[in-house]
This record gives C-alpha cells, sequence and structure tokens, in this order.
C-alpha cells in the first residue's frame, strides 16, 4: 500500500512523502481541530502543528495501528492542550471557509446550524468535546478514542454521556435566547 | 420505570446498544421532563451528525512542508555550530596540552643542559674539532677522484639525452608516416 510506503520514507527524512501524508490527511487533522477549538487562524496552527509533531516522532508510529488515529490523537492532545491554556471568553469565529450555497435560505440554514454546533461544543470541557469530535465527525469507536486520548473505555463512555447532556441542556439555553 | 433508569436506556440507545425500546416508549410517552430531554438529546444528535466537515484551506500542505523544511535548517545549523564549537574547544584543549607539555619538556632540557654545561661544552669542542680535521682529510683525498667522476657523468648524460632524442624522433616519423 502506498501510505506504508509513504511513511517509511518520511521516517528515512524524505519530505517529498511526507508531503503526500499532510495531503491526505489535511483535512481530517484541519476539522478535528476547528471542531476544538473554533477559530480558523487558531485550527491551521493547531493543524500545522499537529503535522510538524508527527514528522518528528514519526519513529514512535506503531505501523500496526492506523495511521489517521495515530494523528487524530496527536491533533487531539495538542488542541486539548491549548484550550487548557486559552481564555475562556474568545469570540467565537462567524463560520469557516466561504463554501457558498447558491440557495440563499439553505445557506442560512447551514450557517445556524454550523454556529450553534460550534456553540454548544463550547460548553463542554477539552477532552469531552475531543471525545464528541472523535465520535461524531470521525466515526472512531469507544475503543478506539480512548486508544486516541489515553483513557478506559468507560471513562471514554461516560464523558460521552455526560457531553451529550451538557449539549442538550446548551441546545436548551439557546433556544431560550 | 423511575427517570434514572429510562435516561440510561436514552444514552444507551444513542450510544448504539440494544436497549427496550418499548418500555422507554412508554416511560417518554408519560413522562413530559424525560419527553423533553429526549427530544433535546435527538436533536443534538442530528445537529452532530449532519455538521459538515470543515477543509483545509487552500495552500495548507505547502505552509506545512515550509515549516518543516525550516525547523531542519534551523536544526542542521545548530548541530553544525555545536560541532563546531566542540571541534574548535577539542584542538584548543589538545593544542594547550601539548604545548603545556613540550613546555616542560623543553624546561627539563634546559636544565639538563644548565647543569651539564661546565663538563659537556670542552668535551663536545673536541668532538666537534676531531670531526672537522676528519672531513678534511678525506675532501683531500677524494677530490681528483670526485672530480673525474663529475666529468664522466656529465659526457654520458650529454650522450643519453642524444640518444633518447633521435629514438624519439624516429618513433615520431614512424608514427605519422603509418598513421
Amino acid at each position: 500500500m502506498d501510505e506504508a510506503r509513504w511513511i517509511q520514507q518520511a521516517r528515512a527524512g524524505d519530505v517529498e512523502s511526507f508531503g503526500r501524508l499532510v495531503r491526505a490527511y489535511q483535512t481530517a487533522v484541519y476539522n478535528l481541530a476547528y471542531r476544538m477549538l473554533g477559530d480558523r487562524m487558531e485550527a491551521e496552527d493547531a493543524a500545522q502543528e499537529t503535522f510538524l509533531r508527527a514528522f518528528r516522532h514519526l519513529d514512535r508510529y506503531d505501523p500496526e495501528r492506523p495511521f489517521r488515529t495515530w494523528l487524530l490523537s496527536i491533533a487531539a492532545h495538542h488542541c486539548i492542550d491549548r484550550l487548557r491554556r486559552q481564555r475562556p471568553d474568545l469570540p467565537l469565529d462567524p463560520g469557516y471557509l466561504g463554501d457558498e450555497d447558491p440557495d440563499p435560505e439553505a445557506a442560512l440554514i447551514r450557517k445556524e446550524t454550523r454556529e450553534t454546533v460550534q456553540r454548544l461544543l463550547r460548553h463542554l470541557p477539552p477532552t469531552d468535546r475531543a471525545v464528541v469530535v472523535l465520535y461524531y465527525w470521525y466515526g472512531e469507536s469507544l475503543r478506539g478514542i480512548a486508544e486516541a486520548l489515553g483513557l478506559t473505555v468507560s471513562a471514554v463512555k461516560s464523558r460521552l454521556h455526560r457531553a451529550r447532556w451538557r449539549l442538550a441542556q446548551g441546545l436548551e439555553a439557546t433556544d431560550e435566547v | 420505570m423511575k427517570c434514572e433508569q429510562a435516561r440510561s436506556l436514552m444514552m444507551a440507545y444513542l450510544d448504539g446498544e440494544p436497549v427496550d425500546q418499548e418500555a422507554l416508549a412508554d416511560h417518554i410517552a408519560r413522562c413530559p421532563e424525560c419527553r423533553e430531554a429526549w427530544e433535546r438529546l435527538r436533536a443534538v444528535e442530528r445537529l452532530l451528525r449532519e455538521a459538515p466537515v470543515a477543509s483545509a484551506p487552500t495552500g495548507f500542505a505547502g505552509r506545512v512542508l515550509a515549516r518543516v523544511d525550516r525547523r531542519r535548517r534551523v536544526r542542521r545549523t545548530v548541530l553544525g555550530s555545536l560541532t563546531l564549537i566542540i571541534a574548535t574547544a577539542a584542538g584548543g584543549i589538545l593544542g594547550l596540552g601539548a604545548a603545556v607539555w613540550s613546555l616542560s619538556g623543553l624546561f627539563q632540557f634546559l636544565d639538563l643542559l644548565l647543569r651539564a654545561a661546565p663538563t659537556l661544552i670542552p668535551r663536545l669542542a673536541d668532538v666537534a674539532g676531531t670531526l672537522l680535521r676528519s672531513l678534511c682529510l678525506t675532501v683531500d683525498a677524494l677530490t681528483a677522484w670526485l672530480l673525474l667522476l663529475a666529468i664522466c657523468g656529465l659526457v654520458a648524460a650529454v650522450a643519453a639525452n642524444w640518444v633518447w632524442w633521435r629514438v624519439v624522433r624516429r618513433v615520431q616519423a614512424a608514427a605519422t608516416a603509418h598513421p
């Protein structure tokens, strides 16, 4: 498989092969960073830092595990660290990228949905946010999330449940406003 | 069924686990609080599942690779500088060591010389005189022969050059005639 070869060559210091890996996983890593941080600039910086760390620590990658999960694990840990250092009252990014919808009404609904999702995610503590993003956007299993975040499966499950209740409360508060 | 049990069942259902759906539906139908909570949970679930994936911005990969390249260059420069500093320090230490060692050796030699000077100098003068006298006698005895040898050598060298020149010219002429 090409990916295994790219990883092997990138491990030997081949930047071109690493570039192929970056192009293959850039959206996965960027989306996770954006969902976690809620800001485009922060997300780009975090996603870049994720790839730099991955390149530096490629020798620690276990080829038995999926490369994507390993990358997402680095990204999630990095974003959790950033969120812990960040001010809690940063303004919400008005929405990512200009994926213009030809139908203005549909565009408005999509924009509102995006904003609601980002606003809801902000109700969650960093690790719970990572659990929710990995579960809903990446379809990771509870075991996969546990491995990626260094938690037990039962801890992931209880965090996911707690996060759902918090999001539901957040939605209620949004509706009341 | 109590509300607490119903809420556990809601979570299990959302996790995709098999649950007693009839019992849950029955409780939800009778309990307005759980019904509202369930509706909120379903709405959140829909929102999260429908939320799109944010694509990486244009030129993202290029910017990552530029940073990788920059970091590698900085690392190489730092490593190179460190190697140079270590090599210079090692060379300096070696040179200093050698200088200290040789100076101490020189001082020891001078010290020995000064201690031996009163008896050594007349002996050295004796040896030097004997050597000079021997040299003069040898030169006197060999001068005629050396002169003859030098003339013979000169003649032999001129003859060898003339023969060599003739041979080379002949070979060159033959090569030109039969290419």
